[in-house]
């Protein structure tokens, strides 16, 4: 198995179960098709991050979507949730913060037991949580959910341990050198317990200046990111 | 049969029924096409790929395109699309909107100030 079709793999996990048994090999061959024709460099760091979220807005509704009726809301890991750690960098998606590692599953169990916490009569069901919720609390729900998907989000329920970021740390610190390499000039770095306090919130890539996606590819190829992928 | 005009209005929805429009395609070559066909009109569109595959979702749904096989070739799976009637029909109706649409804007720009700005033409 070629190293493309490994890492194309890993984002397209990012899709709930039900839409993969159906579209992920015929997406995974576009996929493909398309790195051929790009020179096989595998994903990009803008591409990858747009299946990611596209695989989390497929979150958003079970599959089919029947199970939702007038007394019943779903909602799943948000979108905003996985937004809240990344900032916009010419107008691709930059993840300034560590490796989600939690799977899909825990992050449902984790937002219904937020829910549960405040008093929602909320549990995991197919790729979401569900609540028996009154419709005129709806809105109430939807809005408790918001908060529980951006406490319960990867990048903070998959609290990463302290060895982790100062890995990250590390790593950062030497795509930073070498993006000053390729001479282009990122703010200074904070110190490693600074980074370490904020859970990873910085990233060379994150500050670059407003670029275009080509470039931004380059760059990317010349000086890998560290592994954000689950 | 749901309204489908909303759906054509959308650029690349557009273009896919365009590219469909001469053969059974899958995937990757749609997305070649329409990006080929678009930047020969001047405003090349660059398809990601879920935005692809979502307008191949919603075209699907409104019957406007139907799925015509699947096979694998060099361990790659590729799914065919083809348009459908009403597909053939949506197109044709929104290529001649678009085309009622230029015919409008060039008498207007021709004509000035004698349109109101309103539309209406008194």
């Amino acid at each position: 198995m070629t190293n493309a079709r490994r890492r194309y793999e890993r984002i397209l996990r990012w899709y709930p179960r039900g839409w993969r048994v159906q579209h992920e090999q015929v997406m995974l061959g576009t996929l493909l098709d398309m790195d051929d024709a790009r020179g096989s460099g595998g994903p990009t760091f803008g591409e990858a991050w747009s299946l990611r979220l596209d695989g989390l807005r497929h979150r958003l509704v079970p599959v089919g979507g029947e199970r939702v009726s007038r007394h019943r809301t779903i909602i799943s890991v948000a979108v905003a949730a996985v937004i809240v750690g990344c900032v916009s960098v010419g107008g691709l998606m930059a993840a300034a913060l560590p490796s989600p590692t939690l799977s899909a599953e825990e992050r449902n169990e984790l937002l219904a037991a937020c829910l549960t916490a405040k008093g929602w009569d909320a549990r995991v069901e197919g790729d979401g949580v569900i609540s028996s919720t009154p419709a005129e609390q709806n809105e109430q729900f939807l809005a408790d959910g918001q908060r529980c998907a951006t406490s319960t989000n990867p990048m903070v329920a998959a609290v990463p341990t302290r060895e982790q970021l100062e890995t990250q740390y590390a790593s950062l610190l030497s795509a930073q050198e070498c993006i000053a390499d390729l001479g282009y000039e990122t703010p200074m770095a904070p110190d490693e317990a600074t980074f370490v306090a904020s859970m990873g919130t910085w990233s060379p890539f994150a500050s670059l200046p407003n670029i275009s996606a080509a470039e931004f590819g380059q760059i990317e190829q010349a000086c890998p990111q560290p592994n954000l992928e689950p | 049969m749901p309204d489908t005009s909303p759906e054509l209005s959308n650029e690349v929805s557009f273009w896919v029924l365009a590219a469909l429009s001469e053969a059974p395609k899958h995937g990757y070559a749609i997305l070649r096409d329409v990006e080929l066909m678009s930047a020969s009109q001047g405003s090349p569109v660059s398809l990601k790929i879920p935005t692809l595959y979502g307008a191949l979702e919603r075209l699907n749904r409104l019957e406007l395109i139907e799925v015509v096989g699947e096979e694998v070739v060099d361990g790659r799976a590729r799914r065919y699309y083809r348009l459908t009637g009403q597909g053939v029909t949506a197109l044709k109706d929104e290529t001649e909107r678009l085309e009622a649409r230029v015919r409008v804007a060039r008498s207007v720009m021709r004509e000035g100030s004698s349109v109101r700005v309103d539309g209406g033409r008194r």
